[in-house]
């Protein structure tokens, strides 16, 4: 009997250590069992639901309601195990959040590449199958690194940990601390599980300054310029100024483009750990409806989707071992050696190396970015494995384009631009161009019917002569949707030895309905030019323009425009040689190299630890007019021309987005170098680069220099010096437009806390250059020679930056800038806008940081700009003299405008 | 009860077929927040789930929501409007450049609202609530001053003679008389789903709006042109406003931590008993003379439609409130409402607002509230016998916190800033003060100084640019 009671007794005894209540996973009503008040079990709950699992017995105290005591009373009654909801997915999440962050917000200036960067650093691919392609196409890794890893890799080693790869012989610190995110070993597991991404996007639309003069440029008739010296005309005047003084004459005034309308844009991905693949993409502006008030027809031509799947199988013995496949249909992204013949992107990078911040991801890749003149939808496939690579592409898109237009006046006396049509009913086509806002193709035609009004009115003289454009409509228009363009392309490459490739590319775009035809020169000129008096206007640079690709001339006609190209490279040491030459086959031999418009660049980059050096040399003709190239160049295509510095002149100022937003590089031939050398502890010369080059359009040479040093005092102080000089000249002895850019920035960066960061940033530049009457207030008219008349600018600003990490989840940033001066650039902080500032003002922002959840991350940015500018004096109130005496030209003297700017974007990671 | 109720329906259903024109910003009030301080920080979410009770102007079922079995609540709310004008800016090439402000407007309106909101548990799985309201919709309260003035003495940088005074002062708000009811139940040991709930308020609409604007010339002007020429102007409005709106509302909660609702609102007409008067003067140096109406230019300043009854639209509103586990303890709140303009308005299209907002507890008693929403309105404007639609987006920010002085009594702040540009007709037509005596003319053969006073109509408007700052203290009683 006793056996039993000491047996029950242990039985209660164990049944009591068992009754223990677990913190972490009991429910409120097993709570509510402890020796406490309801209140304070409900607070327990509450804790452990919304705020925090607990850690250990002492987290309790974080609970307002629990004392000391209550802690005290209840401790011996309960446990706390070692629990948390955390899947290794959102652990992982957690481990590259500010990775993924970084990504999120620099995604304007990435054409889409985050997403893909993205995927990665979540389902990291397996360092031990990576080939060449797949390494360089990481972030920050270089092609000597790359070939590091494939040589550690060919002698049979293994990577089974990080710390093989930072062993690696010749593997670099910045490409090992890059590359470990994106990789994983052997023995991890593979994340087998559907990932989606959600994001959502409202930001409003503000347009950069070309294109704001662009759509604010006026469709009137060829009056303005009268003087009137007699009383008696001064009314019939003062009737024509009032008519053409109308804000709806231009396209600003028409689409009243003022309004505030924000940009949605919707962007869905699925996969399938990384094999299978699907996204989608949508947004809506100022022109565009939103997304659930489209139709079919509308969401397949403005949105951007795919579905694709990755896979690596094994061959047979003997066959090359692994071999990797892609298979995408849908849009995607193809891009190729040095992105002379094939790197569809609508965005237009400065000097982009291909190294460093300014990757390219080789090969084909999803793409959902906003590209929509060079987006290509279709299907593409590739096969590669450690000796060959082989990809093919088909797309079969509409492209938007500039059409010749041709006069029609219906029965009510309208007259109306329509697209010109040759007897095979092919459009006449101009050029591809990526407008600012694609207007639909209906309210473009009835905008310009508006303008034609305008410009068909002939008016009388005040001596007499009846006046008016011998082009009176707009005979040049954007389309949207208009070419039939299908492109059938590949790329073969064959890597003999590690690191050392040689590829061949190629595409052919072909048009079924539109013919591309640009006249000879004086044609062009009037073809782009309203009115005789601006064709003085025409100048050397525009023989770029005159260079583009026709479908068809004198000497051939055809349906189509093709580029081929070479690729290689090689490794040596620590030393990376790559180049690519692209051939246009315009009317020479397809299968001939040499006799056609041509491109080429070699670059040969040297890494150490802490030093590198690039050289590269690029030199391409004026007439290789190839719209899916994005290769390396100082200034983007057609800079400088008509397009780019007179808009007022052109027969419509919607041209000028051909201009705007061309991502092909200028034709231009010169040298690049650029390093970097940290060569102190505590000292860092900085990306420093040197670019001599000449624009071929005009044999205009520029010489353009950069450097930064930087001084490291301790880890939470560092300051910056920057020297930025420009110099653009004509080799000849006229001294035409010499002009010399100066400038100089002093950066310092605080780190107050852990939790607060200071950074202040003071800049001044000079420019010198031949007047340009808007700056020089004004010029003084006759006996200027260049020489006499150089005008001399400066300005300065400073700006600090401070953030403020209230918690790892939830960040402030604020920025505030002060400036006086025109034109200063402005790179604001760790974000995706260069701002020219103009005259004098200041401008601030803040943006805060989020993180709602594991998986929800939230980021908002307000942005004010006040800045003053001074302004051609019209107007007192509705006065209109100025107009009749030109010969006074008199400025409001500042003129304050105001813009307000924000977005929003929330990223749904689940 | 009922017969009123009847005669209340009788005359909605008779008022909605009766031509009508939907409410608007500019000439029919400005859409007020809720008044509640927590859902405006919170970029005016809160639809599905509220604890302050003025938050069941939103959704019924946040009677349910409450900490108490009852609770009262108020709001103080302070308004502050910044106004600017503008015309446009042409260069020397007749180029639109810019805008040129002409004229500036501040003013600070105040409103208040109350509500009473109490919960009954009827067992463990079943709950009922109720509440009581009183909140104003709309404001129609506006003020505006400008200065007409030609630019005689503008070239020697001194002030240019000052020609006459034009006011609008408009006075009165739409209120809401509120009554709500919502029922919940609960459910154990379901995976998908821990309550449902329904809820409907029923509102008596009842306002009016005083509407005064006018014309003065000035001493100098009468003095200059000669007495008796200018006429002075003089408009008036009074109307009376009333309608009965109704708002239905449904709340899915999937487990503790995410809930969805649905508020739907149908349409609702206002009917509008109006009063007017138009007078113009003419000052003679010693007296006043009424002159009859209609004079030169002020057929342009009338605007009839404001006497007709009108449609507010019907609304869908989805929202979603989440709260994970998240150390700074978050509420989390999204809602994208589809309003239905276009039913009542041939101009006019369905229009999507989108609403968000954040709530952290940096400590406990401690909340920090962040919020944005983007919203869409219209506006109509008038060119002759043309109307006009004018949509309006308005983006706001917000940020609030809260203070507790007890277990029973907190209080709450909410700030929110908006801004948005649009364009109008002016509002005073410049023929109006078509008269040559006050306008000077240089007849310099050379150099011709005439100003000719032209109407800007659709192809030179004005633009409008405004700054609404919103101030709301919220008190919540606990009872």
């Amino acid at each position: 009997m006793k056996k039993v009671l000491i047996v029950l007794l242990v039985i209660f005894a164990w049944s009591f250590a068992q009754a223990l209540i677990d913190l972490n996973t009991a429910t409120l009503e097993e709570l509510k069992t402890l020796p406490i008040t309801e209140q304070q079990a409900q607070d327990i709950f509450e804790y452990r639901e919304f705020v925090s699992f607990f850690e250990s017995i002492f987290d309790l105290r974080k609970i307002e309601s629990i004392d000391q005591k209550t802690m005290l009373k209840i401790r011996e009654e309960v446990k706390i195990s070692r629990y948390t909801d955390a899947d290794e997915v959102d652990q992982r999440r957690e481990e590259i959040g500010y990775l993924l962050e970084r990504l999120g917000e620099s995604e304007g200036s990435s054409e889409g590449m985050n997403d893909v960067w993205a995927d990665y650093l979540m389902s990291p691919q397996n360092i031990n199958y990576m080939l060449y392609e797949d390494l360089i196409s990481i972030p920050n890794v270089s092609a000597v690194d790359a070939v590091a890893i494939l040589k550690k890799r060919s002698l049979g080693e293994k990577f089974g940990n990080i710390r093989d790869i930072r062993t690696t012989q010749g593997m670099s610190y910045y490409g090992y601390s890059n590359l470990r995110h994106y990789v994983f070993f052997d023995d991890a597991k593979a994340l087998n599980r559907v990932y989606m991404d959600y994001q959502f996007k409202i930001e409003s639309q503000d347009f950069e300054e070309d294109s704001s003069d662009m759509y604010k440029e006026p469709q009137i008739r060829d009056t303005y310029g009268y003087k009137v010296y007699v009383e008696e005309d001064l009314p019939i005047l003062q009737e024509i100024y009032k008519e053409i003084r109308a804000k709806d004459n231009s396209y600003y005034g028409y689409f009243n483009l003022d309004k505030y309308k924000p940009a949605v844009s919707h962007k869905f991905r699925a996969r399938y750990s990384n094999k299978y693949k699907f996204g989608l993409m949508d947004f809506s502006d100022k022109t565009i409806s939103p997304t659930v008030d489209k139709g079919w027809t509308d969401l397949r031509d403005d949105a951007k989707y795919y579905a694709g799947y990755e896979d690596k199988y094994q061959a047979y013995e003997g066959f090359g071992g692994t071999y990797f496949l892609k298979a995408y249909a849908g849009h995607y992204r193809a891009t190729y050696g040095e992105g002379l013949v094939m790197e569809n992107t609508d965005f237009y990078s400065p000097r982009k190396t291909g190294l460093g911040f300014s990757k390219r991801i080789m090969g084909i890749t999803p793409d959902l970015s906003k590209s929509q003149s060079t987006a290509l939808r279709g299907g593409a496939v590739e096969i590669k494995n450690d000796y060959f690579t082989s990809s093919f592409f088909y797309s079969n898109t509409k492209k938007d384009a500039l059409v010749y237009m041709e006069k029609y006046v219906d029965e009510n006396d309208k007259t109306w631009s329509i697209p010109v049509k040759d007897e095979n009913g092919n459009y006449k086509v101009f050029s591809y161009i990526n407008s600012t806002i694609r207007f639909d193709n209906d309210d473009l035609a009835e905008a310009e019917t508006h303008f034609n009004e305008e410009l068909t009115t002939t008016s009388i003289s005040p001596s007499g002569n009846e006046t008016g454009y011998t082009v009176d409509y707009l005979s040049l228009a954007p389309r949207k949707n208009i070419i039939n363009e299908q492109i059938i392309g590949g790329h073969l490459q064959y890597n003999p030895i590690i690191g050392t490739r040689l590829g061949f590319t190629t595409y052919t775009a072909t048009y079924n309905n539109a013919e591309f035809v640009v006249p000879e020169s004086n044609d062009l000129m009037r073809l782009l030019i309203r009115g005789d008096n601006n064709y003085n206007k025409w100048k050397q640079p525009n023989s770029s323009l005159a260079a583009m690709y026709s479908t068809k001339t004198d000497s051939y006609d055809r349906d189509y425009r093709r580029v081929i190209g070479f690729d290689g490279g090689t490794v040596i040491n620590n030393v990376s040689i790559d180049g690519e030459y692209a051939e246009l086959s315009v009317d020479g031999d397809d299968m001939k190299l040499g006799d056609d418009p041509k491109a080429y660049l070699i670059k040969a980059h040297t890494q150490y630890n802490n030093f590198y050096f690039l050289t590269l040399y690029r030199n391409y003709d004026l007439d290789f007019d190839n719209p899916y190239s994005n290769a390396f160049a100082e200034q983007p295509k057609y800079d400088d021309t008509i397009l780019d510095k007179n808009v007022y002149a052109l027969t419509n100022p919607l041209i000028a987005d051909v201009y705007n937003n061309s991502s092909q590089a200028q034709a231009e031939k010169g040298f690049y170098f650029e390093t970097r050398y940290q060569f102190h502890r505590n000292f860092i010369l900085g990306r420093t680069y040197l670019d001599i080059f000449e624009r071929v359009a005009d044999a205009r040479n520029t010489v353009r220099f950069q450097s930064e040093i930087e001084y490291r005092a301790f880890h939470q102080l560092r300051f910056k010096l920057k020297y930025k000089n420009q110099v653009n000249r004509y080799a000849d002895d006229a001294e035409r437009g010499v002009s010399n850019t100066q400038e100089y920035t002093l950066n310092a960066r605080m780190l107050l806390s852990n939790r607060n960061f200071f950074e202040i940033e003071y800049r001044y530049n000079t420019v010198k250059s031949p007047p340009y009457v808007s700056l020089t207030n004004p010029a003084e008219e006759g006996n200027n020679t260049h020489a006499q008349s150089m005008s001399y600018m400066n300005g300065d600003y400073i700006a600090v930056n401070y953030t403020h990490i209230l918690s790892p989840k939830l960040k402030f940033r604020g920025s505030v800038c002060l400036w006086n001066g025109y034109d200063i650039s402005h790179w604001d902080w760790e974000d995706i806008e260069l701002d020219f500032m103009g005259d004098r003002g200041f401008k601030y922002w803040f943006t805060i940081q989020n993180n709602i959840s594991e998986n929800i991350y939230l980021s908002f940015k307000y942005k004010t700009k006040i800045y003053r500018t001074q302004e051609l004096f019209i107007r007192k109130y509705n006065e209109l003299d100025d107009l009749v005496d030109l010969e006074i030209p008199t400025y409001y003297d500042r003129v304050e405008k105001r813009d307000n700017t924000f977005r929003l974007q929330i990223d749904y990671r689940f | 009860m009922y017969r009123k109720i009847i005669i209340l329906l009788l005359t909605v259903l008779a008022v909605g077929t009766l031509s009508s024109y939907s409410l608007n910003e500019f000439h029919y009030g400005y859409k007020l927040n809720t008044l509640d301080a927590t859902a405006v920080s919170m970029g005016n979410t809160g639809t599905a789930g509220s604890s302050n009770p003025m938050g069941i102007t939103l959704n019924a079922i946040n009677t349910l929501n409450q900490n108490k079995n009852f609770a009262f609540g108020t709001t103080i709310n302070a308004n502050k409007g910044e106004d600017k004008r503008s015309f446009p800016m042409y260069n020397s090439f007749n180029a639109y450049i810019n805008e040129s402000t002409y004229t500036a407007q501040e003013n600070i309106f105040y409103n208040i609202g109350v509500a009473l909101s109490g919960k009954y548990d009827l067992d463990k799985y079943n709950s009922f609530g109720f509440g009581l309201y009183m909140t104003p919709r709309y404001s129609f309260a506006g003020g505006y001053n400008e200065e007409v003035r030609n630019n005689d003495n503008s070239n020697d940088d001194l002030y240019p003679e000052k020609i006459a005074i034009n006011k609008i002062d408009n006075e009165g708000a739409l209120y809401a008389y509120g009554l709500s009811l919502a029922y919940k139940s609960s459910f154990d040991n379901l995976t998908y789903l821990r309550s449902l709930a329904i809820g409907a308020n029923v509102e008596m609409l009842t306002g009016n709006a005083e509407s005064a604007k006018t014309i003065r010339f000035t001493d100098w002007a009468h003095t200059t042109a000669g007495y008796g020429v200018l006429p002075d102007y003089e408009e008036k409005f009074d109307r009376d406003l009333s309608g009965l709106a109704m708002q239905f509302s449904m709340n899915y909660e999937l487990n503790h931590r995410a809930t969805f609702a649905f508020v739907y609102s149908p349409k609702t007409s206002i009917e509008v008993d109006a009063t007017n008067s138009f007078n113009s003067y003419r000052t003679y140096a010693d007296s006043t003379m009424m002159v009859d109406y209609p004079i030169i230019g002020a057929d342009s300043l009338k605007h009839n439609f404001m006497m007709e009854d009108y449609d507010l639209p019907s609304s869908y509103k989805f929202a979603f409130q989440l709260r994970p586990r998240n150390v700074l303890k978050t509420t989390f709140n999204v809602e994208a409402e589809l309003v239905r303009w276009s039913e009542t308005n041939n101009l006019f299209e369905d229009k999507y607002n989108y609403y968000l907002g954040i709530e952290h507890k940096i400590i406990e008693t401690v909340p920090v509230r962040l919020g944005f929403s983007s919203t869409h309105s219209y506006d109509i404007g008038y060119d002759n016998d043309y109307a006009y639609a004018v949509e309006l987006q308005t983006p706001t920010v917000s940020l609030g916190t809260g203070f507790e002085f007890s277990n029973r009594l907190r209080a709450d702040v909410g700030f929110s800033y908006s801004f948005r540009s649009f364009e109008t007709l002016d509002l005073f037509m410049d023929e109006y003060y078509d008269y040559d005596a006050l306008w000077p003319t240089n007849t310099d053969t050379n150099h011709y100084n005439d100003i000719i006073l032209q109407n800007r109509d659709w192809s030179n408007p004005d633009t409008v640019k405004e700054n609404i700052f919103d101030f709301m203290f919220s008190l919540t009683l606990d009872i």
